[in-house]
């Protein structure tokens, strides 16, 4: 029921934005509740990337261009906000933002859990995009298990969000 | 069958190239950094901007705990004040200064003990997080325009809070005693035995004490003279101490930190 609340395809598909200023803005309202408010609803130290949402989002619906622009904004904002990271959370976003663009090429990018599945799968991949840069930039491999049980619950934490951001969005769309 | 040309593929095409060249740009720019150790203009650029509005929302956040608190505690401030009322002018002294004391929001309180150990320290509010939550790494409001540099120690009046790892114009970077990649000289206070503390996450873990140490539970460990820290700061109590196996060379023991990490507001940056 979760997966499809939606009786007609079109009726209830998910529009995306594909204006850059609005992608910008949401991109910016993404990171201010990233570096403040979401750490207060991690669970078992895992949280939702609100800023991925938003660049997974927009790749979706724009070309390889507007994809790679977006997700290395997103991912420079994460690298800014979190200190110590280097370059991880800008190549990962970007290759992770490229690879949702590619993806929609293929899947029918219109259902909610299509979309919701794309975003844990690429949550996935931009997890482990980011680790691997982070060991090559140095950063202890011995904790590769730890942050594994951290990235599988934040990638699905993401896709809920997903889910709950389509859902929400529909009953304010259908009113 | 010959291929079709556009000049709409090519401009598809060169978008595409310019797209990837300025994400390399960007990335290369964030690493070179990075290597250097330096925070690059890009983050330096973005974190200003974030900052004011950071610090409104903490400030925000914190009055309004504040006010939530006072509200609270209202209605026994009243029984408490009129009691005192029908006593004696000794009294209604004493109860003004309760007012006094309880009117305060407590964190301020908090900070202004702090600056009282550490009079030289930098008075300094925490106003972000980790966006993912993958380091324990916070963003306090205070940057080099207010003295701070990189390596300084941060501390509450609870004890040892962490060092500054990376420090921006307007905010800083303060990597938690608990992080993972955290690594501190320490000694615990009873027999002055050393060791190296290193975060767990939760708590920080005591590697390398000799395995001659007589460790107990409650023990105090505080910091060894370091790069960011002076000696004798109270970084937790020993909380278990790990059976050493048949040839281990070292012990380890938990401790528990003195700062309570989950409600950590305002803290004091100490210069080196």
């Amino acid at each position: 029921m979760l997966l499809s609340f939606r009786s007609s395809a079109q009726a209830h598909a998910v529009r995306l934005p594909t204006d850059w200023r609005g992608a910008a803005i949401w991109l910016l309202v993404a990171g201010f509740l990233q570096s403040t408010l979401v750490h207060f609803i991690a669970f078992r130290g895992a949280v939702p990337s609100l800023i991925f949402l938003v660049v997974a989002t927009y790749a979706l619906r724009s070309g390889s261009a507007g994809a790679i622009l977006i997700g290395t904004v997103g991912g420079l904002i994460e690298d800014a906000l979190a200190g110590n990271t280097g370059a991880a959370w800008t190549i990962a976003t970007t290759l992770s933002a490229l690879a949702v663009s590619g993806a929609a090429r293929m899947l029918f990018a219109d259902s909610p859990s299509i979309f919701a599945a794309l975003v844990v799968v690429a949550a996935l991949v931009r997890e482990g995009l980011y680790w691997a840069v982070l060991s090559l930039e140095g950063y202890p491999v011995g904790l590769g298990m730890h942050f594994l049980k951290i990235a599988l619950a934040s990638a699905v934490y993401t896709g809920l969000i997903a889910l709950f951001v389509i859902y929400l969005r529909w009953r304010l769309v259908s009113r | 069958m010959v291929p079709i040309f556009t000049y709409r593929d090519e401009r598809k095409l060169f978008a595409v190239i310019g797209a990837i060249i300025a994400a390399a740009l960007v990335a290369l720019v964030q690493l070179e950094f990075a290597r250097q150790g330096r925070p690059s203009p890009l983050s330096s650029a973005i974190t200003s901007a974030y900052a004011y509005a950071e610090y409104a929302l903490g400030v925000t956040l914190g009055a309004a705990r504040g006010s939530v608190g006072y509200v609270i505690e209202l209605p026994q401030l009243e029984r408490d004040n009129a009691q005192l009322r029908a006593r004696n002018a000794e009294l209604l002294t004493q109860n003004a200064s309760l007012h006094e004391a309880l009117a305060r929001i407590p964190s301020q309180e908090a900070v202004e003990n702090a600056q009282a150990l550490y009079p030289q320290g930098i008075p300094g509010m925490v106003v972000g997080f980790d966006p993912e939550n993958k380091a324990q790494i916070v963003t306090v409001d205070k940057g080099t325009r207010s003295g701070v540099s990189i390596d300084d120690g941060v501390v509450n009046a609870d004890g040892v809070v962490g060092r500054i790892i990376e420090a921006n114009p307007l905010t800083s970077k303060v990597l938690l005693i608990t992080d993972y990649t955290s690594n501190l000289p320490a000694i615990v206070q009873n027999g002055r035995w050393w060791g190296i503390a290193t975060g767990t996450l939760t708590r920080v873990n005591l590697h390398y004490v000799s395995q001659d140490a007589r460790l107990h539970v409650g023990d105090a460990v505080v910091t060894g003279e370091g790069r960011s820290f002076h000696a004798g700061l109270l970084i937790g109590r020993v909380m278990t101490v790990t059976p050493m196996p048949a040839g281990a060379l070292d012990q380890q023991a938990v401790v528990q930190p003195a700062v309570a990490f989950g409600r950590l507001d305002h803290v004091v940056i100490l210069p080196k």
